[in-house]
């Protein structure tokens, strides 16, 4: 209990968010409103050779590749990714065109009539058919939209000599975020002007994408962020595609145009989490220690590269776990497909690295006899040790302390040989280590300064704080109204903070990667340390504070050398687990999610954020599936946990603070998701006496894992 | 012409001359609005008929030795209704969520014929009838003549289900196990529902019905006349081998949902866990 921070603040998004009050797209209506529906590849792969739209009556437009007046590419990413097709397709419900017209019943019937002709081309299916090389590739040469490499010390060497070379495979799979909110954007042309409505994760890159597809400088954007029903990472990238796409139709029409995606077509084809593939080999001294670990990391992406280079290089620089290994190893490769395009989503590539690795290690455990937190301990992060890409760990780590709040609240050592079996029933504990980096460094050469946080001191005393940060749903600007008032000595109830309006407060970044609180927390206590001296002002006071990477952090992003990111939250999870023999289901019964996560800044949002991750890793590790190279556009097939089958989380908090951050405080988004799918798995295999490889563990998968053995 | 027709008729006459024209007959609309939303977004749907006021499709009603159930009783009424056979009221409680249970009927859980349908293998165990009503005639079939295929009923395009009738003297002893990915709103990959009449630790009868593992809900005459008329202590000892051979006689597929592999073994297990409880002695 290190925090300043004693009581939780109701917040303030609540009360409209519960009586129907909040407005989000789809409650948008303005005058003269068209709306559009999008027409998509029904094949995987192939160069479009005719498109045939019916006759469309008057006040109907079609809107295509060839209608966009700037760049048909959604210009926040490198790689080739475009709004609307450009001539070929590369994943089945890649957008081809709009139909934009007044009644969306008869659009759904036009765009049903559109009939599109292609040439095909062999479609690649699986990461096998994308390294086999034996189909025309997606991208490049190879197919890899990224490689990269981390690692010290002589692995090959360790391998070698070895007494004994383990290794695993594990597989995870589709994961859809499943927001309660589909995709939606509102575009509205002013003379000279476009202003958008969307439900985002970042109103200026929005905007960036929308002043590109149009051709026009950024300031004649305006992006205005509206309620959001729910983003966990899916609402950065496909809102950017949204937002071009309605632009460029209300562009053409000189109307505004609304664009809302349906569930279906939102399942179809907005991002998800990566599939992967995850080799770890680890090279054994003859008394079982380990000398070496060798991390071979396949993401499977979809046909354009989008986020997949972003994701890849964040959970590689991951993937060697709470673990200062002798030697190590990690590669990892982003591979093209004709598959669902994935993306940002909670975890952000950390989720399939930490099942490979604590799964791999809890295999090794089991296989040598070793209790296995014993084992990984002799391996144990400390600080002042060398990350894999040369930085420091330089803060206190709290690993320990979660380790013992777990595994005392869970009574692990005492119950976890002594679990009893019902007649048809099997019980299992299981635990996982977790570390997590946040926020990502960029490149020390780049400055930071044009990005800022504000603060405004109303002439009536109001304090505004201005951030394109977003709410959806996570606390966050209650988070930053608490830092704000406490640091001002202020009530909170005279803190505001607004969603973002382009136009209003300044470019910072997209909200998420758990870095808002950790690294721009910091940076508006900045700012109110400049406000503070003039509080007494007469007249509105505003304060813009730029951001800037903490004084220990160096990043070098051309050798990948240096700090990979700023601050580390730390985590036990323990499973509890009952197998069903009759019918190989497998229930989670208990829960515990210990994380330091540095200095609280309010208890009761740490702890939603940890259930709500908790369930949504649930899912993920038990229920989410869709067909690796295939699609599942309805909610009777796509399956997430609902509250009876969410087990009781606990919720323990250990506080380390992290000095460069607000109070102390690090990060909590993401960390409460990541460690569940392995700490469910080793549960599993103790309950059952089979490794589980594979997430989620259907009971089809662990039918076929016992009637192997 | 359908326009002419009444689209909320309170005769199963009116109702049955709706349907022939073309009309598509709803009640709780909970599967219609699912399969139809394509159709609702293209403003491209046929007329539909509204079942809830025809009276003679509604209530429970105690016969002669059955219980006649409107086709328009709520999954949530027969759940909660004392004289639903438990067989019955444990299979309707299945079905979807509290909310999904409040709306959706008996009726349309039939008519939808899916293989996966909740209440179907609990009626199956009953040797339920079914009363049709057309606009000239009425008639009554075995629930298993009324289903053809998955989709597919026996019923003639002027005809509508208007009540089950189930007899109410028949088992003492009831097992229902359905098994779906998760607890609420999802679909089965197996179930089983069944019947057992007992009588002086003999087993008399037994009547046992498979969901979701063949086109429509399979009955397994064969392990019900190996049961018939032995001891439990006889029958628990081979649970195994008639489970196996439930495993023989369902026939599933590889499909989104599930394998063919893991149904066998699932609906082996089931019958043999049901063998097992049905044996064991009640106190």
């Amino acid at each position: 209990m290190n925090s300043v921070f004693t009581a939780n603040l109701d917040r303030a998004d609540t009360p409209d968010k519960c009586d129907g009050g909040a407005r989000y797209v789809h409650d948008l209506q303005v005058a003269g409103m068209l709306h559009a529906v999008t027409v998509r590849s029904s094949v995987r792969r192939g160069t479009i050779t005719s498109i045939t739209v019916p006759e469309l009556p008057a006040g109907y437009v079609q809107v295509s590749a060839a209608d966009v007046p700037g760049v048909n590419q959604i210009s926040y990413f490198k790689d080739p990714c475009p709004f609307f097709a450009p001539g070929s397709v590369q994943y089945r419900g890649e957008a081809v065109l709009l139909l934009v017209g007044g009644d969306p019943a008869k659009l759904h019937r036009l765009a049903r009539q559109t009939i599109i002709e292609y040439d095909e081309i062999p479609a690649i299916h699986t990461m096998e058919e994308a390294l086999a090389g034996d189909k025309p590739p997606i991208f490049g040469s190879d197919n890899i939209y990224i490689e990269e490499r981390f690692g010290h010390g002589d692995v090959d060497g360790a391998i070698a000599r070895a007494a004994e070379v383990f290794t695993t495979t594990t597989e995870t799979g589709y994961q859809d975020h499943l927001y309660l909110e589909p995709q939606g954007v509102l575009a509205c042309p002013e003379v000279d002007r476009m202003t958008i409505y969307v439900s985002s994760q970042g109103p200026h890159a929005a905007r960036k994408v929308v002043a590109a597809a149009l051709g026009w400088d950024e300031a004649s954007v305006r992006v205005i962020q509206t309620t959001v029903g729910g983003g966990f990472g899916g609402k950065i990238e496909p809102p950017m595609f949204l937002a071009a796409q309605s632009a460029v139709a209300a562009h053409h029409c000189g109307k505004p145009v609304r664009l809302i995606y349906t569930r279906e077509e939102d399942l179809l084809c907005t991002t998800k989490r990566h599939p992967s593939r995850i080799t770890v080999t680890s090279a054994l001294a003859a008394d079982g220690s380990i000398l070496a670990v060798d991390i071979d990391s396949l993401f499977q992406g979809g046909g354009y590269s989008q986020s997949c280079a972003m994701v890849l290089d964040t959970g590689t620089k991951k993937a060697s776990g709470v673990y200062h290994f002798p030697a190590i190893r990690v590669r990892g490769r982003g591979l093209a497909s004709n598959n669902p395009m994935p993306g940002a989503f909670r975890g952000f590539g950390a989720p399939q690295n930490y099942f490979a690795l604590e799964t791999h290690l809890n295999a090794l455990a089991r296989k040598l006899g070793r209790e296995p937190l014993e084992m990984k301990r002799a391996l144990f992060i400390k600080q002042g040790d060398a990350t894999i890409t040369g930085g420091r760990y330089h803060f206190a780590t709290g690993l320990d302390e979660t380790i013992s709040a777990a595994t005392e609240a869970a009574g692990y050592y005492r119950r976890r040989k002594a679990l009893p079996a019902g007649p048809s029933t099997r019980r299992g504990l299981g635990q996982a280590l977790v570390k997590f980096g946040a926020p990502n460094s960029v490149d020390s050469k780049i400055s930071l300064d044009s990005r800022s946080i504000g603060l405004r001191k109303h002439s009536d005393g109001r304090i505004e704080i201005l951030s394109e940060l977003v709410e959806m749903g996570q606390g966050l600007h209650t988070a930053f109204r608490k830092l704000v008032a406490r640091h001002l000595d202020l009530p909170v109830k005279r803190v505001s903070h607004a969603p973002g309006d382009t136009d209003a407060v300044p470019f910072l970044s997209i909200t998420g990667a758990s870095m808002s609180v950790v690294l721009f927390g910091a940076t508006l206590l900045e700012a109110a340390d400049k406000l503070k001296a003039r509080l007494d002002e007469p007249g509105e006071v505003t304060i813009l504070q730029p951001a800037r990477q903490p004084d220990h952090v160096f990043w070098d992003a051309t050798a990948l050398r240096g700090e990979p990111f700023h601050s580390y939250a730390w985590g036990t999870f323990i499973a509890e687990v009952e197998v069903d023999m009759i019918t190989y289901q497998v229930q989670v019964v208990d829960l515990w999610v210990a994380l330091d996560v540095g200095s609280v800044i309010d208890r009761r949002l740490v702890q939603g954020q940890i259930e709500g991750g908790a369930v949504q890793g649930l899912g993920f590790s038990l229920l989410e599936c869709m067909p690796r190279d295939g699609f599942s556009c309805s909610l009777t097939d796509y399956l997430i946990p609902t509250f009876l089958d969410a087990p009781q989380v606990h919720g323990l908090i250990v506080e380390t603070p992290y000095p460069p951050g607000p109070y102390g405080a690090k990060c909590v988004g993401e960390p409460p998701l990541v460690g569940v799918g392995p700490a469910i798995a080793d549960a599993v295999a103790n309950a059952c006496g089979v490794e589980i490889y594979q997430l989620p563990i259907t009971p089809e998968y662990l039918l076929q894992r016992m009637t192997k053995r | 012409m359908v326009s002419q027709l009444p689209l909320h008729p309170c005769t199963g006459r009116e109702a049955a001359a709706a349907k022939a024209a073309g009309a598509v007959p709803y009640a709780g609309g909970t599967d219609l609005m699912v399969r139809r939303a394509a159709a609702r977004r293209t403003g491209q749907e046929p007329p539909l008929v509204f079942l809830d006021r025809v009276a003679t499709f509604r209530g429970i009603t105690a016969l002669d030795g059955a219980l006649r159930i409107g086709s328009l009783t709520t999954m949530a009424e027969l759940c909660s209704h004392p004289a639903t056979p438990g067989l019955l009221g444990a299979a309707c409680a299945t079905v979807g969520s509290p909310a999904l249970r409040n709306a959706a009927t008996i009726g349309g859980n039939i008519c939808t014929a899916s293989p996966a349908g909740d209440s179907l293998p609990a009626l199956y165990a009953l040797d339920a009838e079914v009363e049709l009503c057309g606009v000239d005639t009425n008639r009554r079939l075995p629930i298993d003549r009324l289903i053809i295929a998955p989709g597919q009923t026996a019923l003639k395009p002027d005809e509508l289900l208007a009540a089950i009738i189930v007899s109410t003297d028949t088992a003492d002893r009831f097992y229902y196990r359905k098994v779906s990915p998760r607890l609420a709103n999802a679909l089965a990959k197996v179930s089983l529902a069944v019947a057992a009449t007992v009588h002086d630790q003999v087993l008399l009868e037994m009547r046992i019905a498979f969901g979701a593992v063949g086109p429509t809900v399979i009955r397994c005459s064969e392990i019900e006349r190996q049961c018939r008329n032995r001891s439990l202590a006889d029958l628990a000892q081979s649970a195994r081998r008639l489970a196996d051979l439930a495993a023989e006689t369902i026939r599933p597929i590889d499909d989104l949902r599930s394998s063919a592999a893991y149904r066998r073994t699932v609906a082996g297990n089931l019958l043999e866990t049901c063998l097992h409880s049905l044996c064991a002695p009640t106190t």
